[in-house]
């Protein structure tokens, strides 16, 4: 039995509601899991907390809302600060070092990448972070392959910037690898 | 052939909308529906139909009426507040028996409320929003599947009493993504309304001599008649003699009421056995349903009932559900809408129906459920 959720959060703009449709996309779609998606709908500005969630299940799903997180995805200070604690025992923190300068070191689960710095060192700008993101998830939760987080980011992404962001992917997979962890073969 | 898509609950009932026929759109966009018009504005033209944003949400029913009448299939979205506005027209529709979709995806009010959070506020609306007495179809779906599924069945319904149907949605349903599985059109059983086969000389828009659901003729292929809000004759012509105006009120009611048996869908699961029954719609039910489960497993024989077909209700299943179980809950993210229908159904049966309300913007979890179970079954 297989039942994850993983929670994305970050500000508005950095592209938190699609890093969880790709993800969705790749579980549900590619890999032939159930998934439910959802996001906070908030009046939420530019630059505001915004956090989106995905549920990936093999058997049905009736929950649409998840308490604690397999996996957080962390890509502002506010984000850590506002979900860090709802995480489960034998979940993880994927955290951006560039914009999460304060947390828990001692947390061994706590796991800082250096998200924003390599997009903005490889590709210019910081806005493939998300996809950077999808990529360690891919990596460290090991529940869909990386071939299926490609197909759903070609799927998911503009034309025009869709070579930057699969570069993006694979920049992620090559830092998720440096860390030897792979949730789905964990007891959960 | 099919092919799989994963598609918010907005953009699976565009999706279905167009399946269903569907070739026209009027409407005002207003959170949280607003996805549908987009969708609808992206794919209609693809599909040879049309798609108009009108000046507010009356005209945009009163569009959808309108092009209804010309035979087209017209859709229209609103939320709560947009609800509130087009009752006028879905009053008139009602009257002069004119097929068109509208989809309400809930939002907590009175008034404009809470625009992005779910609510379950407008069941009441839904079914008594328009003045005067009247009968409607309302289905609420509780899943991005099920968005699609009803959506289709809800033009159905419409060409097929010649009425307004309306599908009530919650924001979290039309605002998040699931599988869905497309199949191509002709998987899908596809009804139109049934057109005069009289000359137009001789056609009445009202002629119920074949049954309580009359031929409706298409503007525009030669068939001249009048649509009036006021009451009115076989003809269309206003009319206030007694007999006719009774005829009209019983016939409008009872066209739809009578047929409930073919259209009233439900979703049950572990009812036979239950000692108590959880009543529970939209999002809830899936919480009930997970809730049940896990009820289940602590001892406490619950079952669920998910009346999708929200109006008309089903009292009948609810007395037939009361001849073994004794003990009712309703959940519901508003102040006790369907728990007060609930209970009049059962008016007169030995039976307790707790109620469970949240309309705080918030959903309600299983394990809230679960506790309320717990209380009241004393486990």
């Amino acid at each position: 039995m297989l039942r994850v959720e993983i929670r994305f959060a970050g500000s508005g703009g950095q592209g938190i509601m699609l890093a969880s449709k790709i993800v969705a996309e790749a579980a549900g779609i590619y890999k032939g899991y159930n998934i439910v998606q959802t996001q906070i709908y908030g009046a939420a500005a530019r630059g505001e907390l915004s956090k989106s969630d995905v549920i990936i299940d093999d058997g049905n799903i009736y929950t649409v809302e998840i308490g604690s997180a397999d996996i957080l995805l962390c890509l502002s200070q506010e984000a850590y600060k506002v979900y860090h604690r709802a995480l489960k025992e034998k979940g993880i923190i994927i955290l951006d070092e560039y914009h999460v300068k304060e947390y828990d070191k001692l947390k061994s689960r706590y796991l800082p990448f250096p998200i924003t710095r390599t997009a903005l060192n490889k590709f210019k700008t910081g806005l493939v972070a998300n996809i950077i993101g999808v990529g360690l998830i891919t990596t460290l939760g090991g529940f869909f392959s990386e071939d299926c987080a490609r197909k759903a980011v070609k799927k998911r992404v503009p034309k025009d910037f869709l070579n930057m962001n699969l570069d993006a992917l694979e920049a992620g997979f090559e830092l998720g690898k440096k860390k030897n962890i792979n949730l789905c073969q964990q007891e959960f | 052939m099919s092919k799989l898509e994963l598609l918010s609950g907005n953009e699976a009932i565009a999706k279905g909308a167009i399946v269903a026929g569907c070739n026209f759109y009027s409407g005002y966009p207003i959170t949280p529906s607003s996805e549908i018009a987009e969708e609808m504005a992206r794919l209609l033209p693809m599909n040879g139909g049309k798609f108009i944003q009108m000046e507010d949400e009356i005209a945009g029913m009163g569009a959808a009426i309108g092009a209804s009448l010309t035979g087209a299939k017209a859709l229209t979205a609103t939320s709560g507040p947009g609800f509130s506005l087009k009752q006028e027209h879905i009053g008139f529709a009602i009257m002069t028996e004119i097929p068109v979709v509208i989809i309400n995806v809930m939002r907590g009010g009175p008034s404009t409320g809470m625009p992005t959070y779910p609510a379950q506020s407008d069941v009441m609306q839904a079914k008594w929003g328009t003045h005067g007495d009247h009968s409607i179809i309302v289905l609420c779906p509780s899943s991005v599947v099920e968005s699609f599924e009803y959506t289709i069945k809800a033009f159905n319904l419409a060409e097929q009493y010649r009425t307004p149907v309306i599908v009530l949605i919650d924001e979290v349903i039309a605002h998040m993504s699931e599988k869905v599985e497309i199949f191509s059109n002709s998987h899908y059983r596809i009804k139109n309304r049934i057109k005069p086969s009289v000359r137009p000389e001789k056609y009445n828009p009202y002629n119920v001599a074949f049954g309580s659901v009359p031929p409706l003729a298409p503007y525009g292929e030669g068939y001249r008649f009048h649509i009036t809000g006021l009451t009115h004759d076989e003809t269309g012509f206003p009319s206030m003699k007694a007999r006719i105006v009774q005829d009209l009120q019983e016939r409008l009611i009872e066209k739809i009421e009578s047929k409930l048996k073919y259209f009233s869908f439900y979703e049950k699961y572990m009812t036979d056995d239950a000692e108590i029954i959880i009543i529970a719609y939209g999002s809830v039910a899936r919480s009930a349903m997970k809730a049940v489960k896990d009820a289940r497993k602590v001892g406490i024989k619950a079952g669920l009932y998910n009346p999708i077909t929200l109006w008309p209700f089903n009292n009948k299943r609810m007395r037939r559900f009361a001849k073994k179980c004794k003990h009712f809950l309703v959940p519901e993210m508003n102040m006790g809408q369907m728990c007060h229908e609930v209970r009049s159904s059962l008016y007169g049966k030995n039976v307790n129906v707790y109620h469970l309300n949240k309309a705080n913007g918030e959903l309600i979890s299983p394990s809230e459920i679960l506790t309320k179970l717990k209380g009241v079954m004393h486990v």
